[in-house]
């Protein structure tokens, strides 16, 4: 693989790691939310996040042929 | 010969996952593919659970589970299997996925590699676009399936899902599949959702990362996920074994049920080399 291609699949490695990185912190606080309501949109908020940021990474390869 | 089950609930405390446990011995959790409840696992589950604790479960929005959203992603069925793991009390298994199962297993090793002790990737695809697709009528039947009734739908997809020879030669075989499928309710929501979860699976550029002993069985004539695909995952994880299964097509564990056993051997031999 090209370097620069190397260069690009790090990139894309470290930001699916900063996503969970985030994910996991704002589960984290989810678990030690004491209100259910609150905690269920801690959650939400993490799950969106995982989400959005898996679709983002897998578009990315995908464009890349990563 | 289940020995436990319960509904395991992910943080948002709206998703619910109806798990189940047969047998007793270090824990394999199994992941079914798309569309299918735990309980199409019948086949596999009474041989694995002769050395092994098996773990079965429903994937959000299928057969005893719920789902809060109405868009997977490999990764959040991967994260579900986690919490699944979490109720029945294991910190790490054995994790064998089938067809989207398989990419929800790559996911879970990926996302969650200290869960894992190790890996059988059966009839699936690393996704991404060097992933080889299924041929056109393939594809125009999972299409046409959200409007087909489950037991038009179940026979029309039997060339599709099983090998020439499982059809001349065992046809019961795929007689009991059948019966078992139309036996649990079918969520048009969830199959959508879970061909979301599919078509945007794409872990090619990250199964390097994939550190335990991983098993890839393929059927050489599957239609649904082309053996290929096998050939790419395979290469692409270090110190992978790849298994085809010359006369089988996407629903091997029917067809080849010694394929099984196969697995069995495996995992067992991972857990007397660690």
């Amino acid at each position: 693989m090209p370097a620069w291609r190397d260069g690009l699949a790090a990139v894309i490695d470290a930001y699916e790691a900063a996503i969970g990185t985030a994910v996991a912190a704002q589960q984290d606080v989810a678990r030690n939310v004491p209100i259910p309501p609150l905690r269920s949109a801690v959650a939400l908020c993490a799950d969106l996040t995982r989400d959005v940021g898996a679709l983002q990474t897998s578009a990315a390869r995908w464009a890349l042929d990563l | 010969m289940t020995a436990a089950s319960g509904l395991a609930s992910t943080l948002d405390g709206r998703t619910q996952l109806h798990w189940e446990s047969t047998g007793e011995g270090e824990p394999v959790l199994l992941i079914m593919g798309l569309g299918l409840s735990g309980g199409a696992w019948w086949r596999t589950v009474p041989v694995l659970a002769r050395t092994l604790r098996v773990l079965t479960f429903d994937n959000r929005g299928v057969g005893r589970s719920r789902a809060f959203s109405h868009a997977y992603t490999t990764e959040a069925m991967a994260d579900d299997a986690a919490t699944v793991l979490d109720a029945a009390g294991v910190e790490r298994a054995h994790v064998y996925g089938i067809s989207l199962g398989g990419m929800v297993a790559q996911s879970l090793a990926l996302r969650h590699p200290q869960r894992v002790r190790s890996l059988v990737l059966g009839a699936t695809s690393p996704g991404g676009p060097r992933a080889v697709r299924p041929d056109p009528e393939v594809t125009a039947f999972f299409r046409r399936r959200l409007r087909m009734e489950p037991e038009e739908a179940a026979w029309e997809s039997v060339p599709i899902n099983y090998g020439p020879r499982c059809r001349e030669e065992h046809f019961e075989r795929i007689e009991e599949d059948i019966a078992q499928r139309l036996a649990h309710p079918f969520s048009g929501n969830a199959y959508r959702a879970q061909l979301f979860a599919a078509a945007w699976h794409n872990s090619l550029g990250a199964l390097a990362r994939i550190a335990v002993p991983t098993l890839v069985v393929h059927g050489r004539l599957d239609r649904v996920i082309p053996v290929a695909n096998a050939e790419l995952i395979a290469d692409r994880i270090p110190g992978a074994q790849l298994r085809i299964l010359d006369a089988a097509g996407h629903l091997y564990p029917t067809e080849e049920p010694e394929a099984d056993a196969a697995i069995a051997r495996f995992l067992v031999e991972r857990e007397a080399a660690t």
